[in-house]
């Protein structure tokens, strides 16, 4: 684990050269890699996904100024906007798994009794219908548990800001779940 | 696109937190390949450009120029 002084001091060695950024690339890899698997749902492609970060990463890092923000919150902006590229471009479904524990949150936030079924078939087709953007706050908020600073700092906007659109993300949850119960 | 299911049967519960093992992670961790990959990605394969080589780029006109005279005349 890197302290926050010797990661600044691998950064500014890193944007000038690019074999120091070793030591950031295995203090981060992990990071990163579970970040990607966790919206994708394959080795093979989380491995491919997680490549294309770190090269562009390595691109973008002489432009990279410290802030006092992590690291990884700047390598997680560049995963996620790559995840969501392909996302865009594959056209394709990922299955992802949800447990009890991680619908709770989410059941709790909505101040709704999770322990009926109906009402988790409801979250489920909810979840489905969310916009790209929603789903993006209620993964982050909701199922990974970050912080709305940590929120501000992978999303680069202001705390705030990302306590707004996540509370937007659920009203948008919540009208999907209304109209899905009031049809039934 | 997401799709999420949930996990309610007695199957391995999975959650939306499960990652693979540093071990399997491990497999796809190769900081050489990544910088080589880099390298090839925004090195030009050539470092000057083809019309500053004087002879080559003048050798490829005449090919060229040959060429065309067959095509029209020939």
């Amino acid at each position: 684990m890197l302290s926050p002084e010797q990661e600044a001091e691998l950064i500014r060695k890193a944007q000038k050269d690019i074999n120091a950024f070793g030591p950031l690339y295995d203090a981060h890899f992990s990071t990163v890699f579970g970040f990607i698997f966790k919206r994708v749902r394959n080795q093979a492609l989380t491995g491919e996904l997680t490549s294309l970060t770190f090269m562009k990463a390595i691109n973008a890092l002489p432009k990279y100024q410290i802030t006092g923000a992590p690291f990884s919150s700047w390598l997680v902006q560049i995963a996620l906007n790559e995840v969501r590229q392909y996302q865009r471009k594959s056209n394709k479904h990922t299955s992802v798994p949800l447990s009890h524990a991680d619908l709770k949150a989410v059941f709790e936030e909505l101040d709704e009794k999770h322990e009926q079924e109906h009402n988790l078939d409801l979250l489920l087709r909810g979840l489905n219908e969310l916009d790209d953007e929603a789903t993006v706050y209620i993964e982050l908020r909701f199922f990974e548990g970050r912080s709305f600073k940590e929120m501000a700092e992978i999303l680069d906007i202001s705390a705030d800001n990302a306590k707004v659109r996540t509370y937007r993300a659920l009203k948008q949850l919540r009208t999907i779940m209304i109209n899905f119960g009031t049809a039934k | 696109m997401t799709r999420y299911h949930a996990n309610t049967g007695n199957e391995k519960k999975e959650s939306f937190n499960d990652v693979p093992s540093q071990d399997e992670m491990s497999k796809y961790k190769d900081f050489g390949k990544l910088t080589h990959n880099y390298e090839r990605m925004t090195k030009p394969l050539y470092k000057r450009p083809l019309y500053k080589y004087r002879k080559g780029f003048l050798m490829i006109l005449l090919v060229l120029l040959v060429l065309w005279l067959i095509m029209e005349f020939g």
